[in-house]
């Protein structure tokens, strides 16, 4: 069956049939194209449109529900709560998705050494990251954003240092389950050496744990980016990021609860669409849950 | 001697996303009291199958018994309700199973998982179940002493042998062995063979021995059932089997082990592959890869035929020697 | 088959001596192959026979250094190839190698058939990895050669059954053309019917290209049928070496006996005598010269405890280990 497919048109074929998966591809589909033209509104506009609409104050409709003119309302000062959303995407796409290819690419190789090699090369690779485990997650972030100073590749530095512990342990793991198996010798025997069999034979067969890895961190990241500008230490205000909206929206919670839930939900809804797709990404990768 | 086990055209199918594999396809077979049956056949054949079968195991939606009954004395299994099946299966029928690692729980120590049999289909007071459980260990040769330890602590052999007594607890009338000793080594597996056939001659357990090596069938069968592609294609006694063998599968897969008894210079292979459950050939399911077949045998799907006493071969061209 | 003077004729492939492997464990050295000695002849096949854990695979990787001897030396075309460095065992690589026993696991699950079977001519630099047309001619010339269609050729492992998977462990393994194969377990995985049609290619493929075999398995018929010499392992040490006919009509070592005896054979009128053994194989961890088969053995006397027994020649290429033949 499907004998003249290549593994990526396969893998295709299969993750199609995931409809939440699909599903979870739409979503980042759109939110990559909300980033993308808020870019480019302001890339042409030479950020008029956003100094006038983003960030410009409206007093006059401060904390105007939601309706006909500002369809999710407005926020204490007046701005579009509609247009602030779409302008903060990028920063949680990004920013996100961003420490965590640092994380991967940074820990996968540490991890891979390590499972490979085993030994002394392993025992000082995996305390390292023990120790980098160790500290909590949001409170390494803090202090490394406190140490250096909030700007966005300090933020990126801050949450990609316990991601790269993550993927190097998942890394190692499945290494150590992989490098047993016969290929590997089969792989010596033919003369390949150390950085040939870990590229071409382990890597390929080990990669969709960590696959599954970046997606879910993903969504984690987002929350992450999120949290850090809630707590004052990520995308300062004025600039439009999701969890610094809702760090104003907290004490109008009462009186005004849309500034709190919009923003809330599309937190919500970019976690679970990463999640899917990574799910279904995961499914559609790997040789053998075919059939 | 009357049939103990007699299961009739029976028809199972496995519902996939790539499609229906029809595992097996009306299978005959009678098991006499008392005796040992001996069934054969190589991967894929539906052997194993077969035996989830008689057990009821085979499990919705994706297998699906479609036509056949399985008469278990008086009882058709296929039709026995969710009660009696609790109290035939592994009290009546009993099933070893090929990998002994897996079938025991690896928490609880052996002479427990065998007592635990015990009490559940006997209601005997623990203490007695307990001792009934020493004195299988010591009928399959492992001295009571072993009892309070863990499967980790048992070599391969043995843990088989700790299966066999599970099996045995409680007196089954038919025993299905599969692939009993095809995890050990060959010494270990001369033991354990040994055990079966000597714990045979002293209960008289009818069984039914699922492998793919046709020396075990020679030396502890019988009789034979050879399954080829969900079908019978030959069944008999093991002397007429082996001896005047009739269905082009079974000539082929005797000349195709390496004998250890004779000097010969090259294997007969049997050419192709099986073919594929999803997608049977017309005719008879073996023409492809036979050297007899011509025409006739592409178009009509043979039945099973009696061609000496209790001897019966799926071949229009087989005749009886 | 070969008979009797054919020691004289041929030369030596492949010579060891001494041979061991030993892993750390923590309850001291796992003696996996101790003190290993033979030789195979030129285009012959030296078949290992022993049960799980005997040592026999160890052996086999090791001769090919995929595990680095303990001790010992292996001579290979008359060069000690224990102590080559890394750079001249690359090339090493392709004159000796390997067929493994799980065709499920042998192969890269992520590779093609025909990525398989280039892989070690582009890694060898028998061909440049851009020269598509003449990598395609020579997967094609090795897929003919082992029976496996062309149409498979961009096919998955996965895809295919155990018999044509295992057609592509010995095209890889033939595609340097090597002198010398170890072939671990290549048809234990197999159903009698394929492995019957492996067991031809690969005498074929032998008698075609004068290849040497060292063929490790636990199945008795099989290694009677394939091979020249025999060797019999048990717990890390060899315990005979013999042709198949002297060895099976005469084995002279209480467990070769007992393994022979203890095949059931696929015959209902021959019946052997069973010598059924007691006890188990146990792993050869932290021994001392004594016999490994003491527990089990039906001849045990207390002169088996205290020395090793040296190997002694029966018989004409019929060699034995065991303190019964002594003096």
């Amino acid at each position: 069956m499907n004998k003249a497919l290549t593994p990526f048109e396969q893998s295709f074929r299969q993750f199609k049939k995931n409809r939440l998966a699909v599903a979870g591809f739409f979503i980042i589909f759109l939110l990559f194209a909300i980033a993308l033209g808020t870019i480019i509104i302001d890339a042409a506009t030479n950020y008029s449109f956003y100094k006038k609409y983003v960030i410009g104050q409206d007093l006059t409709q401060r904390l105007a529900g939601p309706g006909i003119k500002h369809i999710f309302g407005c926020d204490e000062m007046g701005r579009d709560l509609f247009l602030r959303i779409l302008w903060g995407t990028k920063y949680s796409l990004f920013i996100g998705i961003g420490a965590i290819v640092v994380s991967l690419l940074v820990g996968t190789p540490f991890g891979m050494v390590a499972g490979y090699y085993g030994g002394r090369a392993d025992n000082v690779i995996m305390r390292v990251m023990d120790v980098i485990l160790a500290v909590p997650f949001m409170l390494l972030a803090m202090a490394i954003v406190a140490a250096l100073g909030t700007s966005t590749v300090n933020l990126l530095i801050a949450l990609s240092v316990s991601g790269i512990a993550k993927f190097a342990r998942i890394a190692r793991a499945s290494v150590m389950t992989e490098k047993d198996n016969e290929y590997i010798e089969a792989a010596k025997a033919i003369g390949a050496g150390d950085f040939e069999i870990l590229v071409k034979y382990i890597l390929p067969n080990s990669f969709s744990p960590n696959l599954v890895q970046f997606s879910l961190g993903v969504g984690n990241s987002i929350l992450l980016v999120a949290g850090l500008s809630y707590l004052g230490l990520g995308v300062q205000p004025p600039n439009p990021e999701w969890g610094a909206i809702l760090t104003s929206a907290k004490i109008y919670m009462r009186d005004a609860w849309h500034i709190s839930v919009f923003p809330g939900m599309f937190l919500v809804v970019a976690v679970i669409a990463f999640n899917l797709f990574g799910d279904g990404l995961r499914d559609a990768m790997d040789p053998k849950l075919k059939k | 001697m009357e049939n103990i086990l007699e299961i009739r055209n029976l028809r199972v199918t496995f519902h996939t996303d790539n499609g229906v594999v029809r595992a097996l396809n009306g299978v005959d077979l009678k098991l006499r009291d008392g005796e040992t049956l001996g069934l054969v056949g190589e991967t894929g054949a539906g052997k194993t199958t077969l035996a989830k079968s008689v057990m009821r195991l085979i499990s919705p939606p994706q297998g699906r018994i479609d036509a056949g009954e399985i008469l278990f004395g008086e009882v058709d299994i296929l039709k026995a309700s969710q009660a009696d099946m609790l109290s035939i299966r592994g009290n009546k029928i009993s099933m070893i199973f090929q990998d002994p690692m897996s079938a025991l729980n690896p928490v609880i120590t052996v002479g427990e998982q065998i007592a635990e049999v015990i009490r559940e289909h006997e209601s005997l007071p623990s203490k007695e179940a307990w001792d009934k459980a020493l004195k299988m260990l010591s009928t399959v040769g492992i001295t009571a002493d072993r009892a309070g330890d863990y499967p980790h602590q048992f070599s391969g052999g043995m843990k088989q042998r700790v299966v066999i007594a599970i099996a045995l607890a409680c007196n089954p009338t038919v025993l299905i062995a599969d692939e009993p000793t095809t995890a050990l080594d060959v010494t270990i597996q001369a033991q354990v063979l040994e055990m079966m056939a000597e714990l045979k001659k002293k209960t008289d357990t009818a069984t039914i021995i699922i492998t793919h090596d046709l020396g075990i069938v020679a030396q502890m069968c019988e009789s034979v059932v050879v399954l080829y592609a969900g079908e019978v294609v030959e069944s008999g006694p093991v002397r007429d089997v082996f001896k005047k063998t009739a269905h082009p599968y079974t000539i082929g897969l005797l000349g195709a082990i390496p004998k250890i008894h004779l000097d010969e210079h090259r294997l007969h292979p049997i050419h192709g592959l099986m073919p594929d459950p999803m997608a049977p050939p017309e005719g008879c399911s073996f023409h492809e890869r036979c050297d007899f077949a011509d025409e006739s045998c592409a178009l009509n799907h043979p039945e099973l035929r009696i061609i000496g006493d209790s001897h019966s071969v799926r071949c229009p061209k087989a005749v009886s020697r | 088959m070969t008979e009797g003077g054919a020691m004289q004729k041929g030369d030596a492939l492949l010579d060891v001596r001494g041979l061991k492997k030993y892993f750390a464990t923590p309850r001291g050295p796992l003696q996996a192959v101790d003190d290993v000695s033979f030789s195979i002849l030129k285009g012959e096949t030296l078949g290992v026979v022993g049960e799980s854990g005997c040592g026999k695979s160890t052996l086999g990787r090791t001769i090919l250094r995929l595990y680095e001897p303990t001790g010992g030396e292996i001579f290979f075309d008359g060069q000690d190839i224990a102590s080559y460095d890394k750079k001249r065992l690359k090339k090493l690589r392709t004159e000796m190698q390997i067929i493994f026993q799980d065709p499920y696991s042998s192969l890269n699950p992520r590779m093609t058939v025909s990525q398989a079977i280039a892989a070690p001519l582009v890694l060898q630099g028998i061909f440049k990895k851009n020269d598509r047309l003449g990598i395609d001619a020579r997967v094609g010339e090795l897929m003919d050669l082992v029976g496996l269609a062309r149409r498979f050729v961009n096919s998955y492992p996965h895809e295919l059954d155990g018999g044509r998977r295992q057609r592509i462990g010995i095209a890889r393994a033939l595609s340097l053309k090597p002198k010398f194969i170890v072939c671990d377990e290549p048809v234990s995985a197999l159903d009698v019917s394929i492995q019957a049609q492996i067991l031809n290619l690969m005498q074929d493929l032998q008698g075609e290209f004068g290849l040497t075999y060292m063929f490790i398995t636990h199945d008795m018929s099989v290694v009677k049928h394939i091979s020249d010499d025999i060797m019999v392992m048990y717990m890390g040490r060899v315990v005979e070496r013999a042709k198949p006919g002297s060895l099976f009509a005469a084995p002279l070592h209480p467990y070769t006996r007992a393994l022979l005896s203890a095949i059931p054979i696929a015959d209902p009128d021959v019946k052997i005598r069973k010598e059924i053994l007691k006890g188990e194989i146990s792993s050869p961890v932290n021994m001392g010269p004594e016999c490994r088969f003491i527990g089990r053995c039906p001849d045990f006397t207390p002169a088996c405890i205290d020395k090793a027994a040296e190997e002694k020649e029966v018989e004409p290429g019929h060699f034995v280990s065991c303190v019964k033949y002594d003096a």
